[in-house]
């Protein structure tokens, strides 16, 4: 969420609102990490990282004139951000639940490799887990999924989240407990259709 | 420990993707920027466009049908008042057939 030294965001804004070609694809480029990392954390099925991200850019651009200098303006980004993923985790159908059968051979080996916490996985062993997490998450609500990816994938805290999505802190308790426990059942019922 | 394990089974799977490096790059890919920031202009030019448009088109018609509304208040206001004239008549009238005083 930094907004570098490299860049004088008060004034390339001023310039992308006078129509500034050159100013608004420096502002592009630079918030582009920003954008790609939040796209990439809340990326529905068949979706493709750079559409999500060039959704996001579109509604910035429209919504300018909207921006107020009282916050940075990554912060007030990242709010955009969030809410068009959100919006398009809505869109797309919750995978039904997750069966054995679903699992690769490396994603099935994952679960119980994740018991040995000592161990310390390799970068296939990492995408097999990856990918299975990704496969969990899809069978949750778009909320549940988007606060349960920033509060245990990205290790945000509660205020983060709230600064993030303009959600009230019990509503986000509740929302990730409520994650949790749906994520640890899939898990258990994984591992009793395994035995 | 296994029951722990076993509660834990989320926590313990989720902490391993933070280790996962994509291998992706974090910067725009050539031309991203380029194409986005010229669609992005367009689309803010669209915006602005539209929000003057609406304005001219409906101006007017908002202010007849402020127009309307004022006078349909005033002679809602007015047909109330008539009754109240009315009513004060015509007690003033039975007052004065019964020969009281104030």
């Amino acid at each position: 969420m930094s907004e570098g030294p490299t860049l004088d965001v008060g004034t390339c804004l001023e310039a992308v609102r006078g129509g500034d070609q050159g100013a608004a694809v420096e502002l592009v480029e630079h918030f582009y990490p920003l954008v790609i990392k939040i796209a990439r954390a809340h990326l529905p099925r068949r979706v493709a990282e750079e559409d999500l991200a060039q959704e996001i850019f579109l509604k910035m651009f429209t919504r300018l004139e909207q921006y107020r200098a009282e916050q940075p303006f990554g912060h007030w980004l990242s709010r955009i951000a969030v809410t068009t993923c959100l919006d398009a985790l809505r869109a797309q159908k919750r995978r039904p639940e997750l069966r054995w059968a679903d699992l690769s051979e490396e994603e099935a080996a994952t679960i119980q490799a994740s018991r040995e916490v000592a161990m310390k996985p390799n970068a296939a062993e990492l995408a097999a887990t990856h990918d299975l997490v990704t496969k969990l998450l899809d069978t949750l609500g778009a909320e549940d999924r988007l606060v349960v990816t920033m509060m245990d994938l990205e290790g945000l805290s509660v205020a983060e989240v709230q600064e993030r999505t303009g959600w009230g802190e019990s509503k986000i308790k509740v929302r990730v407990f409520r994650a949790r426990k749906k994520l640890r059942g899939a898990l258990e019922r994984l591992e009793k259709e395994k035995q | 420990m296994k029951e722990e394990a076993r509660q834990n089974a989320w926590e313990l799977l989720a902490a391993r993707p933070r280790q996962y490096e994509s291998g992706k790059q974090d910067g725009a890919p050539f031309g991203f920027a380029t194409r986005v920031a010229a669609l992005g202009l367009e689309a803010q030019q669209k915006a602005v466009e539209i929000s003057i448009f609406a304005l001219e088109r409906y101006w007017l018609r908002g202010l007849a049908l402020a127009g309307l509304l004022a006078a349909v208040t005033f002679l809602a206001g007015l047909g109330q008042m008539g009754e109240l004239a009315d009513l004060t008549t015509s007690a003033e009238a039975q007052l004065l057939s019964t020969g009281g005083g104030w």
